[in-house]
């Protein structure tokens, strides 16, 4: 019998299933983990496999899994911090054999001092965290406000048809003009607003009408304080 | 339209009260007159339109020789300042060197006839002292100067109970839609002249402009048809309208009209085009107008309504007393010129 489980084993090993029925490979499988010496001689033929197929790594580690068990044991747990400096207190302390009992209630109440103060700490990072998000989001806001005051603020002082007129050297006579051709009979208030969406063909044409008026405001002006002293 | 206003006036006035009304207006409007041209003040208000704002300051003294001395200057920007000493006021701005004109008027933000003779504007406006409010922390008296017509638009000011001074003045249309306002911030009287008014006494002004040389009363080739009532010439000539080195000068037929609160220019030259659409620009009050109707070009400028400067532009015509038409010799502006040499 075990000479035919031998058998099953290396033809599992060797990738293909002793016989045919589906629930027999299955039952064997089962049977090689319970049995420990089934499951060496699952390893072994493994390992002679892989040796004469020369795919062994340089160091050779026959048990892998107790060396990431061990890894596994050293690690702190990171989801509940109390409790892994609880146990890994508690293991120093089995390590330590001359330790006596008083000490050891000693510790424990540090222990629960020290646990004490972490969950405090925890508390207030709990608590922290959303009144940070809070504040964070706030400030978030009220940056928001203030650009978009600061926008409105912008525009009020160049309104946006606000042509640079005629940029005669400098001259900043800082007339905002609103220049529009007059096609309906609509009040001025709602003309100023009909001429909103202009392309770039008009723009240059503008930029022409803006010149001509400019000339002829300054002319106004100049006029106007000439004139002054003649009558 | 008479009727309207006369409805309007009878709904928020007693009728008896009317004619005292315009009386007080009258004596607060050359009270202010009167102020203005004999008081040692130093001011500093605000001009508001288009949405923003133009500071000035403005001093005003009288000389222990009785000469009026006087300088605005505004704050924001290049310098734009005008002195004045008596009878000589001088600007000096920035694209241009500075001169002096022989006058007695400052022209800036504030209408000059306020501190003339306020009965070159009966014709046209009628004045109505309104109420008492508080205007830059002192007791102000509204006085109202309502257009009569259509045609032109409304002011109203404020002016300081204790000085008679200007402490705010707003320019409305008729529908009382606000288009410009001056808003004093500070206002002192003083005894005695300023430090800066004694040195501007003392100081050499630029030479004054000579005009003889320039024809002011030009017969032109074009004449406007029709004008509001009350507007009278100022001046008529030609000059080339100066687009600042664009080669784009050109001679102009220029005509100034004033009813004595406001001033419309009025240019008119031939043009290569056939036709433009009407375009115009509008700086608080002032509007600038400009069409190109049948090989005519014409401008209008001024604080008046668009339609008022529509009419205007529209109404010019060949001047039927002249003959000539073509070509006319130009005159260089003068001030142009001197910027030449």
């Amino acid at each position: 019998m075990s000479e035919i489980k031998l058998e099953s084993v290396s033809s599992l090993v060797d990738n293909y299933t002793p016989s045919t029925d589906e629930n027999m490979s299955a039952h064997l499988i089962d049977n090689m983990l319970k049995d420990e010496e089934l499951s060496a001689t699952w390893q072994n033929y493994h390992l002679i496999g892989d040796v004469l197929r020369d795919e062994v790594p340089q160091s050779l580690q026959l048990d892998l899994s107790q060396t990431i068990a061990d890894a596994i044991a050293q690690e702190a747990t990171i989801l509940s911090p109390n409790s892994s400096t609880l146990t890994h207190t508690s293991t120093n302390e089995s390590v330590d054999d001359a330790v006596s009992a008083t000490k050891e209630n000693e510790i424990q109440t540090t222990n629960t001092v020290v646990d004490a103060r972490q969950r405090f700490k925890a508390k207030i990072a709990n608590l922290a965290k959303p009144m940070g998000q809070v504040a964070i989001a706030a400030s978030a806001a009220a940056l928001m406000i203030v650009g978009v005051q600061h926008n409105v603020a912008d525009n009020d002082i160049i309104p946006n048809h606000v042509v640079q007129t005629v940029p005669l050297s400098g001259y900043a006579n800082p007339v905002s003009f609103s220049v529009q051709s007059p096609q309906s009979d609509v009040s001025y208030q709602s003309k100023q607003y009909t001429q909103q969406a202009m392309n770039e063909q008009i723009a240059v044409e503008r930029v022409a009408q803006q010149r001509r008026l400019q000339a002829l405001l300054k002319d106004h002006k100049l006029q106007v304080k000439l004139g002054s002293n003649i009558k | 339209m008479k009727l309207s206003v006369l409805f309007l006036l009878l709904l928020s006035f007693n009728i008896s009260a009317i004619a005292t009304e315009t009386k007080s207006a009258k004596l607060w409007l050359e009270r202010l007159s009167q102020s203005l041209r004999q008081l040692n003040f130093t001011a500093s208000f605000v001009v508001v339109k288009n949405n923003h704002a133009e500071p000035y300051h403005w001093l005003h003294g009288i000389a222990d020789n009785g000469q009026e001395l006087e300088v605005l200057t505004r704050l924001n920007g290049p310098r734009h300042d005008v002195l004045r000493q008596g009878e000589v006021v001088s600007y000096i701005e920035p694209e241009q060197e500075a001169y002096s004109i022989r006058t007695d008027y400052i022209r800036g933000p504030i209408p000059s006839v306020f501190r003339g003779d306020i009965k070159a504007l009966e014709t046209s406006y009628r004045f109505i002292s309104v109420g008492r409010s508080r205007i830059s922390g002192r007791i102000a008296q509204l006085v109202r100067i309502v257009a009569k017509d259509k045609h032109r638009f409304s002011y109203w000011l404020w002016l300081d109970q204790k000085t008679g001074l200007l402490l705010k003045m707003a320019v409305l249309t008729r529908q009382g839609n606000l288009l410009e306002q001056i808003q004093f911030t500070h206002i002192e009287v003083a005894d005695q002249l300023s430090d800066n008014l004694a040195q501007l006494q003392s100081a050499e002004l630029p030479e004054v402009v000579s005009l003889a040389y320039q024809q002011q009363h030009k017969d032109l080739s074009w004449q406007v048809d029709w004008l509001p009532q009350g507007f009278a010439v100022v001046k008529s000539n030609q000059h080339n309208l100066n687009t600042y080195n664009r080669g784009e000068d050109r001679a102009v037929e220029f005509m100034l009209f004033s009813d004595g609160l406001v001033e419309v220019s009025v240019y008119v030259n031939l043009s290569q085009e056939q036709f433009r659409e009407p375009e115009y620009a509008i700086d608080g009050a002032t509007i600038v107008y400009n069409h190109i109707l049948q090989g005519i070009e014409v401008g209008v400028v001024g604080k008046i309504p668009l339609a008022t400067a529509k009419k205007i532009a529209e109404s010019i015509m060949p001047n039927v007393d002249k003959t000539k038409k073509n070509n006319l010799p130009s005159t260089p502006n003068p001030v142009i010129e001197r910027q030449d040499d």
